[in-house]
């Protein structure tokens, strides 16, 4: 497992520092929210809605819609944003996939856990068929050593594709269920993920 | 060279119609239970503006989608001349994609295809209520490459939808 992107640089440090001071650690990183456990820190997206009327490009995606199928699922996502908070849902549906013992206060924690959504991307699979996929990334490192080498890993997850009338349909209440199943399965896998890790916690991502 | 670009811009055109075309024709509702009537601004000859409904929940909007049905009891408020640009919808939350198009030729327009015409299109959402009369409307911004969207009641000259302003047009 190698180091994370560089993209991923400030998000690291603010785990670094959020093993001693707590919530510093959000400070850093923006507006963000550490959980309970392993000083599970969940970085906001200070980009939601910064354009009125469309969805942060960097966030959500299109592979292969129409430019009128694009500004649908745009209209739908941009309401979305406004109403719900995928960053945080991942974060506290993960926080319920920890074992209660696992879990520990930013400043006790043996390793430190950034967990990040990504990206959400629609795919066009066929002519009348979307796809949802999430991309997430845990990030984590031993909040013991001084050198804070941190460690990244990307998990994506994927919906069945549907009819893109079907996923539009009631105001695009497809959309959210799409991206609550990848939300599910993310937190899911990342769960699982530190649950092994558990077994080494003073040897994070394998480090020698 | 010329001819060269000419063909591809053709090939370009058929393949956007033919992408468009396979969107479902939207039908005007005959005898719907509400209604509320559209109002947009298709081009005119000499026009350096247009704004039109393009799509109403995905389905195409074309020439026969337009019009009040003569066999209905919808009643129009609008000038006569306009009844037959008219788009009836359902009474209901209701999505349409508007395109807002501008004639701002610059000096490298008069090189390419476009011939200075830029164009933004987006999906404004309408709450549309039994009786009202809408009109679609929008601005393009070249300079500060955005374009802006809303939809007015036109008894009560109120913004219903909109503005909503996107970036980036050129």
């Amino acid at each position: 497992m190698g180091r994370p992107e560089s993209g991923f640089d400030r998000a690291s440090e603010g785990a670094g520092t959020g093993a001693a001071v707590g919530t510093v650690g959000g400070a850093v990183i923006g507006a963000a929210a550490c959980g309970p456990f392993w000083g599970l820190c969940a970085p906001a997206f200070a980009m939601y809605g910064a354009i009125a009327g469309t969805v942060a490009g960097s966030m959500y995606g299109f592979t292969g819609l129409s430019e009128t199928d694009s500004s649908y699922v745009n209209e739908v996502m941009s309401r979305l944003d406004q109403e719900r908070d995928f960053q945080k849902e991942l974060s506290s549906q993960l926080d319920t996939r920890i074992p209660q013992e696992m879990k520990a206060t930013p400043d006790s924690a043996d390793v430190q856990v950034i967990v990040q959504l990504n990206r959400i991307e629609f795919i066009q699979r066929s002519e009348e068929h979307i796809q949802t996929q999430a991309v997430a990334t845990l990030t984590f490192g031993s909040a013991r050593r001084q050198a804070s080498t941190m460690y990244g890993q990307e998990f994506r997850a994927t919906s069945p594709a549907r009819d893109i009338d079907e996923l539009l349909a009631d105001d695009g209440i497809g959309f959210a269920d799409a991206i609550d199943d990848c939300v599910a399965q993310l937190s899911s896998e990342m769960g699982a993920a530190l649950t092994q890790l558990r077994s080494a916690p003073e040897n994070p991502g394998g480090e020698r | 060279m010329t001819a060269i670009k000419r063909i591809l811009w053709i090939a370009y055109s058929a393949v956007g119609i033919g992408c468009a075309t396979t969107l479902e024709p939207y039908i005007v509702p005959t005898s719907p239970a509400g209604y509320a009537t559209i109002e947009d601004q298709p081009y005119r000859f000499g026009a350096n503006k247009y704004v039109v409904v393009t799509t109403i929940e995905r389905k195409r909007v074309d020439d026969k989608s337009r019009g009040v049905p003569e066999t209905s009891s919808i009643a129009v408020n609008a000038s006569e001349d306009k009844t037959g640009e008219l788009i009836v919808v359902a009474a209901g939350p209701r999505k349409l994609e508007i395109e807002v198009c501008k004639f701002a030729p610059g000096f490298w327009d008069f090189f390419s295809y476009f011939g200075g015409w830029y164009c933004k299109s987006t999906v404004l959402r309408l709450e549309a209520s039994p009786g009202s009369h809408y009109r679609v409307d929008g601005t393009l911004n070249k300079k500060e490459d955005y374009a802006e969207f809303w939809i007015e009641n036109t008894e009560s000259d109120e913004k219903v939808a909109g503005p909503i302003r996107i970036l980036g047009v050129k």
